[in-house]
């Protein structure tokens, strides 16, 4: 189905909070103050690596206005943190490991003051050789980053016998490739509002992926029970990844604690470039082999990730990508070796589409190089290796059957005529210099957290006291549009209005535990979540105001602002709103609150983070390039989406059509390079993010909603598969319009390697 | 307190002379503690990026009357105050009327929210400013106040002796000479000709085209503006003014080129002759982003690529 407007029809729904959002007018999580209120400040190393020697805080403790000056000493429980593997100090002991190191935060009257207040703290510090690449920090003489080595993880997968069949290859392609530490990039940097409530709880009202995470870590830092502590964490002005880890939370809990006093804490955006995550900039090296009819036999893979200072997500982000190494096809032999490796680089961690860009970029470049050395067209190439439904999954283990590679590959297919036509009609009236390509790619993107990570959901359903069905989970809305996406699902399961709706998001006193909003998941556990408690709830709405009105159960339902009787041979009308039901259920005791915990699929097999739902996507761009400059602009895009039902078309679209532009910024444009273990790039004004100008004029789904017969698992995550496949396909349009010399390998595309120069009179002729 | 705080955390102190005299007064008496500032909008991200240490004292030129406005001079040309802001310049029918060029090129600056603060003088004292070829190729004039007095001078002349510079100098008022380019506007790197102020005979030649790192909101890498007449009878080119700019190149004039088209009619071999004196003779910056290889290359095939479409066939 083409996904837009006209297709959507009555679902096009327009998100509640666009308007507030697009306006200004929402207050985030940033923009709040509280009476009293002092200014946090956090001092962040002066060198990527160095002993520290001695911490100096007197002088900025005697400034007036300087309320608190904290160090490692002033933690009072773990001064460790890290979603998984808590091996970053909340404020550095004895030695520092990249320029995001935080060594001592202060809170003010004022923010100039706080900053000036940083000046004023003497830190000596023995400068260390900054490790400052994976190779260097490999180096058998390498000072060691962390006591276990300075690998985080490594990861291996083999199946067949990867050397035998390479004997057997007739077309054999081995390239290295290589990506970009890119910036999430997101509008509003980190930070929040820390303070106590009445009850002498503390309330932290900061950005985060999974509130109930935090609260976890923040009492493990902090030293008191998770209970004493609330987490507030939506609306946020984005994310993808970058605050799913802890940021400036402990600093605003550990300083509100330490004065009583509300302190508010907002990065600026050098701050946010020093101290964020990045994506994992990757080496991979890929050896790929097939047949003489084009069946791939044998796959090598090494991955090397630079996961920066400390371990946050980085060792699932490379199962991640040794997971996704192999893409929707069919090899028999496959060796997958992955290392994420400590530098003294910025630290990386979660972003969009986890480790799948990376390998999926070498991977279809590798099926693009194999199919020009075969001779045989990139897609059909693509075709003869594709999974069949009853497939295993990439590493082996059961998944939920899935045709939807070959769905997007016939969508693309489709697709790749179009584009051929519509870059041939241009080219008749180009100048000499432009020109023109297509070119495609495929992949499979799964979701959830994978084998053997706790991936628990959950949430609550209810008519609140004020009469409105209420939906509450512990996710946070940051602009992907889960607010809306709620919405719609909760009126086609009550029939009811908009205005009967509660939407509750992101806050541990407020919502129960639904798990993180990532990996592609919380559609999912929505719709499960939902599906399981909306019966209970109906059931036991319609029992109360049968037993009210003495009405036979039978005939009520719910509908626009209550409960409706319809009785034949006369029109449905409303027995009662939703609020006189709500004193009904209170007088007799009835609670009308249903709540429910439970998993997101998983397969039964035992592979570590492997996962059980995916999401297909094939993506086609025709590009226009600039051969005067070597610039490249994408000139349409055309996704093919396979993720089961749309619940939010609007939010489809969005959610496709962003990730496409960050896919877009990766291939074209991002990388945050680093000098020496710095950021050589700390705003934006020289880290430069793609504009509205840059993003394509056309942009088509087709969003496939087959899914397998019977399958119970509802609609899948869209959230990353948007930014997976478009660099490879923009890749290959590079090529196609360039001709066979260029193959692009490392990304982001440099002019420098598509510059020509002109020369007139060859065009003319004359010479 | 808080002014204090501001004043620790280096935020300078505004001064807001309403004269000439009384800011260059200022300037003289607080010699580098202080800076003269316009819309502010690039020394802020240099402050920010430490490229540029923040003084204790800004002098701020926004409320000296003689510095604002756009009027027609006595002899057709404009003249343009140096604060007046890129966003009124762009907005303003009477530049847009007189040269295209110059619109083309206030187009292409940062963005809308950034050309409403930045101002065509400041954009001027960067050196390095989009601006700055335009009005190279535009052949336009300056008027700074110095301690001579006011002083009129040729912005080719002003931007090489801009190491010697008064510190206390001003610059006034910008003038666009009325032969430059009476054209209409068109979109970028399309030929915009029309009759000639020389009157018939001539059409005018009218080029601006800015490479960025990204489409919109950029800064340049490699910047090309180019004006001057066609002969209708032969195709023959007259008064050809070159300038090339981008990143942290002092845009220049390059007379081997003009001197290439001067009084010729465009051919193939003229256009890369052309091509061939930019590549050897553009003063390209390296940094990061380019180096100065790629942006001599860039430079030559877009100069080339302004050329090309107006040989005739």
């Amino acid at each position: 189905m083409r996904l837009d407007r006209q297709t959507a029809q009555g679902r096009w729904h327009r998100r509640p909070d666009g308007k507030a959002k697009t306006t200004g007018e929402l207050a985030y999580l940033t923009d709040l103050t509280a009476p009293d209120m002092l200014y946090g400040k956090v001092l962040r190393s002066a060198y990527p690596h160095a002993r520290l020697l001695a911490i100096h805080t007197e002088r900025a403790e005697r400034l007036p206005g300087v309320h608190a000056v904290i160090t490692h000493r002033d933690v009072p429980g773990l001064n460790r943190f890290g979603i998984v593997q808590p091996d970053q100090p909340v404020l550095c002991e004895d030695r520092v490991r990249y320029v995001g190191d935080a060594i001592a935060a202060v809170a003010a009257e004022s923010e100039e003051l706080a900053a000036y207040a940083l000046t004023l703290i003497e830190v000596e510090y023995e400068p260390l050789p900054a490790l400052d690449s994976p190779e260097a920090a490999l180096a058998e003489d390498a000072p060691l980053l962390h006591p276990e080595g300075n690998v985080l993880h490594r990861t291996s997968y083999a199946r067949g016998d990867v050397e035998m069949a390479f004997g057997q290859c007739v077309h054999i392609v081995e390239t290295t490739y290589r990506t970009p530490r890119q910036m999430h990039g997101y509008m509003e940097t980190e930070g929040g509002l820390f303070s106590y409530e009445a009850n002498g709880r503390l309330v932290v009202r900061a950005a985060t992926q999974h509130g109930y995470k935090d609260r976890m870590q923040l009492a493990r830092i902090l030293a008191i029970p998770e209970e004493r502590i609330r987490v507030v964490s939506s609306p946020i002005g984005g994310s993808f990844g970058g605050k799913d880890e802890l940021n400036v939370q402990p600093y605003g809990a550990l300083l509100a604690m330490r004065t009583g006093r509300p302190v508010r804490l907002h990065n600026n955006r050098r701050e946010s470039v020093i101290a964020g995550l990045k994506r994992h900039p990757m080496r991979v090296r890929m050896k790929t082999g097939i047949d003489a009819e084009g069946r791939l036999l044998a796959h090598e893979v090494e991955i090397v990730a630079d996961t920066g200072a400390y371990a946050t997500l980085g060792a699932p982000v490379l199962n991640f990508a040794t997971e996704h190494a192999m893409g929707p096809y069919r090899i028999p032999h496959v060796s997958v070796q992955g290392r994420s490796v400590y530098t003294n680089n910025g630290v990386s961690g979660e972003f969009r589409g986890f480790g799948g860009n990376q390998v999926i970029f070498a991977l279809e470049g590798q099926m693009d190089r194999l199919a020009a050395l075969a001779g045989i067209e990139p897609w059909e190439l693509r075709r003869r290796n594709l999974r069949a439904a009853a497939d295993a999954g990439p590493m082996g283990q059961t998944i939920a059957p899935t045709d939807g590679a070959l769905r997007v590959w016939r969508s693309a297919a489709r697709s790749r005529l179009e584009a051929r036509n519509s870059v041939s009609m241009q080219q008749a009236d180009d100048p000499p210099w432009l020109r023109r390509g297509i070119g495609s790619a495929i992949a499979m993107h799964g979701s959830g957290l994978g084998y053997g990570i706790p991936d628990p959901g959950g949430g609550r359903l209810s008519l609140t006291a004020e009469g409105k069905l209420e939906a509450a989970f512990s996710f946070e809305e940051f602009g992907q549009g889960i607010v809306a996406t709620l919405e719609i699902m909760m009126l086609e399961l009550f029939a009811c209005d908009t205005a009967d709706l509660s939407i509750v998001l992101g806050d541990t006193d407020q919502a129960p535990h639904s798990g993180s909003s990532t990996a592609s998941r919380s559609t999912t556990i929505a719709y499960q979540t939902l599906r399981k408690l909306q019966p209970r709830l109906t059931e036991a709405m319609l029992s109360v105001a049968a037993s009210a009105y003495g009405a036979p159960q039978e005939l009520l339902a719910t509908g626009p602002g209550g409960i409706w009787l319809s009785s034949s041979g006369s029109e449905p009308r409303r027995l009662l709103s939703y609020r006189e039901l709500a004193e009904r259920a209170a007088r007799a005791e009835c609670p009308l609150r249903f709540e429910t915990a439970i998993h997101f699929p998983v397969t039964p097999d035992p592979v570590v983070g492997a996962h059980f739902l995916y999401t297909c996507t094939a993506v086609t761009v025709e590009v226009e390039v600039n051969t005067l400059t070597g610039t490249v602009a994408v000139q349409s895009q055309r996704h093919a989406v396979a993720a089961g039902k749309v619940v939010n078309p609007m939010g489809y679209i969005g959610q496709i059509e962003g990730g496409a532009s960050m896919a877009l910024g990766f291939a074209l444009m991002e990388d945050a390079e680093m000098e020496g273990a710095r950021y050589a790039t700390e705003n934006l004004d020289t880290y430069l993010l793609p504009g509205a100008a840059d993003t394509p004029a056309s942009l088509e789904i087709d969003a496939i909603e087959e899914l397998a017969p019977d399958d119970p698992y509802g609609p899948r995550g869209i959230g990353e598969v948007g930014s997976v496949a478009l660099a490879p396909a923009i890749a290959a349009a590079v090529r196609d319009a360039m001709g066979s010399e260029v193959w692009v390998a490392e990304l982001p595309i440099r002019r420098e390697t598509l510059i020509r120069r002109f020369a007139p009179s060859a065009e003319e002729g004359t010479l | 307190m808080q002014k204090e705080a501001l004043r620790l955390a280096g935020e300078p102190e505004i001064m807001l002379p309403t004269s000439l005299a009384a800011a260059r007064r200022l300037k003289r008496r607080l010699g580098e503690e202080a800076c003269y500032g316009a819309g502010t909008t690039l020394m802020r991200t240099q402050w920010e990026s430490r490229a540029r240490h923040v003084p204790r004292c800004l002098i701020s030129l926004q409320a000296i009357p003689e510095l604002s406005g756009i009027r027609r001079a006595e002899d057709g040309g404009l003249e343009i105050g140096a604060m007046t802001t890129l966003g009124l310049c762009r907005a303003d029918p009477e530049v847009r009327s007189l040269s295209g060029l110059l619109a083309e090129a206030i187009s292409s600056v940062a963005a809308p929210a950034v050309r409403n603060l930045a101002t065509l003088g400041g954009n001027l004292c960067s050196l390095t400013g989009d601006v700055v070829p335009a009005l190279l190729a535009l052949d336009a004039e300056l008027t700074v106040e110095r301690d001579s007095g006011p002083v009129r001078i040729g912005l080719q002349q002003w931007l090489a002796e801009a190491a010697e510079r008064e510190a206390e100098e001003i610059l006034c008022r910008i003038h666009l000479p009325s032969a430059s380019s009476r054209v209409s506007l068109e979109s970028a790197g399309t030929a915009l000709e029309s009759e000639g102020a020389e009157g018939p005979g001539t059409t005018s030649i009218c080029r601006y085209v800015k490479l960025g790192r990204r489409a919109a909101f950029t800064p340049s890498l490699v910047t090309v503006a180019l004006a001057g007449r066609m002969r209708s009878e032969d195709g023959a080119i007259l008064g050809a003014r070159l300038a090339l700019g981008g990143g942290t190149a002092r845009p220049h004039r390059l007379p081997t080129a003009e001197r290439l088209l001067e009084g010729r009619a465009l051919d193939a071999r003229v256009v890369e002759q052309v091509g061939d004196a930019v590549r050897t003779h553009y003063a390209a910056a390296t940094d990061r982003y380019a180096d100065a290889v790629y942006r001599r290359e860039a430079a030559a095939n877009l100069a080339m690529a302004q050329l090309w479409p107006l040989i005739r066939r």
